[in-house]
């Protein structure tokens, strides 16, 4: 072994991989072992900028319905031609190998850590960023290359152990072939997803949503009635901001308190207690008074003590609305207390999906709780934000992919093939290895 | 506020952690370290205690912030240092898991959180509890398994003697069942995208950078199946893949990829 001095340092990680290597036989000689694969997947990488780059950073262009269906079906049969009929050629067995297959993982995770470190879709990215593709690296072609080449790794390595079949192999195959299922589904099916919104009034009948990626209006199969829009808020927050930069001093979260139970607590050595709550309020003259005519605002009467109990403030606190100014309560002469708007605790539309036929169903779209119809799925996105609770638009997205099936059926699979990793841990060795 | 009385199930729990500790290390007699291990207990029950109550307090799962997360890292290590020395009697081994949940609650008692109450709809959802909870079992015990591999490391390179067989099978053990958690983790997280979001992947950062985990430890695997021989590259790996956590875990915070994430814990 080497020296004390050479271990210490990182080459003590890359030496014993070389070193194994290092009097067997010539690169490119068979049988391909871990130099080969990481050549080829540098080489996909390489090519891959290099088209990107010549493209101009537009990305892989959208395929053609038939021409996508074309590729995906041409890499299920080589993949299975490969792993059934030609396992035992030289070339098949390194592609269905662990070198093969820990070169294309590395190719995707390089291509993953790069997307970890740049904002994606970012308009104001540099131009070189644009240009190899780092700002929407999912649509990339060195993504797309060594996706491929994962897919065509993995898809033999798991119809190898498909075929001929073995209870053995069963957490393998749960594992490889429900990955590649996720994997090749979420591919191919990511330019079939459809994503359109839809913004409906109270009162009102829509049937008419927006696709933002191809920028159109598209009529829905059905039409929307919005019955009812509910917005329930917790109570407000109090917090400190600064009179001079007008900075919320949060201190991540130390010096924010609840409009709740809790009628007193200390900010920046301050005690502030409260002595009227006011859920929705109006304001006469210099007081506020319980008031629940559209617009009113929360508000609270708050009494600020310093430290030394030397000074003592009290005063109206409110955040405001769209309809009603906010106001501050100032402490000092640096500090002043102000209230946050109150978070949204839960929202939901009751809507009537009206079909041609005649039929109505009645729904209540939540977040979290989508509904189906039509093989779309509907989703509770959002309201009009100035208005808030007083909001009577209700924004709606309609969600279909055809492909979600398959990745279902993957990612079962793959829960079950957790389950037998969890089981039989390291002794699970699958045959043929 | 809610923050109420951590300071004293946090200092009882870390009392009861490092007594029993010692106790179970230094003690001579059976007798001795039987009650060490009671103590470890004692103090893993207070700790519950303070959960549920501050689950009940807060009237949610209290799983949302950076400091929640921490709260339950440190009540599952010493969960699976408990089982790691009944099961495999690595004392050492229970003795870090102790330190390091010692030192996450410490963290907790350094920067005190002001709980807030509010939950947003989207993490309103059945998913959320078993989402955090199978993540950061999986978390403590990947941890665990980086413990190991310092350990193997430290031996290597310092002490002159190969990490051993035996070093790299605890980690075995550990991993496999940390990587079943963590996909576990991973496939609810996209399930439950799926009700929230409407799609089950994204790429928002901090899928991403999960994404790079699992595949790390993936790696992880597929070389010990393949290369069993090889120790000093699966330690290295191992070190590896706990970074990629922990940028997972923390990280994404900080970077500027993710500034417009979902999962940056709530900075309110």
């Amino acid at each position: 072994m080497g020296s004390y001095y050479k271990n210490l340092s990182l080459w003590a990680f890359f030496y014993p991989m070389i070193q194994q290597k290092k009097y067997d036989n010539p690169i490119w000689s068979n049988p391909w072992g871990y130099r080969e694969s990481f050549f080829i997947v540098s080489g996909l990488l390489l090519s891959g900028f290099a088209l990107e780059w010549a493209s101009g950073g537009t990305g892989v262009p959208e395929f053609t319905n038939l021409s996508l269906n074309i590729a995906a079906g041409l890499l299920v049969i080589f993949i299975f031609t490969a792993g059934i009929f030609f396992r035992k050629q030289v070339f098949i067995l390194w592609l269905s190998g662990i070198p093969a297959a820990i070169s294309a993982v590395t190719g995707i995770t390089f291509m993953a850590l790069l997307m970890g470190l740049t904002m994606q879709h970012d308009g104001s990215a540099p131009g070189w960023v644009v240009q190899l593709g780092l700002s929407h690296v999912t649509s990339s072609w060195p993504y797309l290359l060594t996706s491929v080449y994962l897919l065509v790794v993995l898809g033999i390595a798991a119809a190898k152990r498909i075929i001929p079949f073995s209870t053995k192999n069963i957490g393998y195959i749960l594992n490889h072939l429900g990955l590649w299922i996720v994997i090749f589904s979420a591919t191919f099916g990511a330019t079939k997803v459809e994503r359109l919104e839809m913004k409906v009034k109270e009162g009102e009948i829509e049937w008419q949503a927006f696709d933002k990626k191809n920028d159109v209006w598209v009529e829905m199969p059905f039409a929307i009635r919005l019955n009812d829009f509910v917005l329930e808020q917790y109570a407000p927050k109090l917090g400190i901001v600064d009179n001079i930069t007008g900075m919320i001093l949060h201190e991540n979260g130390k010096n924010v308190m609840l409009v709740d139970s809790v009628a007193s607590g200390n900010m920046l050595g301050w005690d502030i207690r409260l002595l009227t709550y006011l859920e929705q309020s109006g304001k006469a003259g210099e007081a506020y008074y319980l008031n629940n005519e559209t617009g009113a605002a929360p508000a609270v009467k708050a009494e600020a003590i310093s430290e030394n109990k030397s000074d003592t403030v009290v005063g109206w606190v409110s955040c405001g609305s769209f309809n009603h100014s906010y106001e501050a309560l100032k402490i000092n002469d640096q500090l002043s207390l102000i209230m946050f708007y109150p978070e949204p605790k839960k929202f939901l539309s009751k809507i009537d999906i009206l079909t041609p036929e005649g039929e109505t169903t009645a729904v209540e779209l939540e977040v979290n709780k989508p509904a189906k119809v039509k093989g779309w799925e509907i989703y509770q996105v959002g309201y009009d934000d100035q208005l808030g609770r007083w909001s009577d638009t209700s924004v709606i997205e309609f969600v279909r992919d055809p492909w979600l099936p398959f990745v279902y059926t993957g990612i079962f699979m793959m829960i079950a093939g957790a389950m037998t990793l969890f089981w039989s841990g390291r002794n699970n060795t699958p045959t043929d290895l | 506020m809610t923050w109420i009385n951590f300071p004293t199930y946090a200092l009882l729990t870390i009392l009861g952690w490092t007594i029993g500790m010692l106790m179970n290390a230094i003690g001579k007699s059976n007798l001795v370290k039987q009650l060490g291990i009671a103590l470890v207990i004692a103090g893993q029950l207070v700790l519950t205690l303070f959960l549920l109550k501050l689950w009940m307090i807060l009237d949610r799962p209290p799983m949302r912030t950076l400091g929640e997360t921490r709260l339950w890292y440190s009540f599952f290590l010493p969960i699976i240092g408990l089982i790691t020395y009944q099961r495999w009697k690595y004392q050492w081994f229970l003795v870090y898991s102790l330190l390091l949940a010692c030192l996450f609650l410490g963290f907790n008692l350094a920067y005190p959180e002001n709980y807030s109450k509010t939950l947003m709809p989207a993490l309103q959802s059945p998913w959320f509890v078993p989402h955090v909870i199978v993540y950061i079992f999986s978390y403590a015990l990947l941890a665990a398994s980086s413990l190991v591999a310092i350990k193997g490391l430290v031996f290597h390179y310092f002490k002159g003697r190969e990490s051993g067989h035996q070093t790299l099978a605890l980690a075995d053990n550990l991993v496999f069942i940390g990587f079943a958690f963590l996909t576990l983790g991973l496939l609810f997280g996209a399930l439950w995208a799926k009700e929230a979001w409407g799609h089950y992947w994204t790429w928002d950062p901090k899928e991403t950078w999960a994404f790079l985990t699992w595949i790390v430890y993936l790696v992880y695997i597929h070389i010990r199946y393949q290369h069993g021989q090889k120790e000093l590259w699966a330690l290295w790996i191992l070190g590896l893949a706990f970074v990629v956590l922990l940028v997972c875990w923390f990280g994404v915070n900080y970077l500027p990829s993710a500034a417009n994430s979902v999962h940056v814990y709530t900075r309110d």
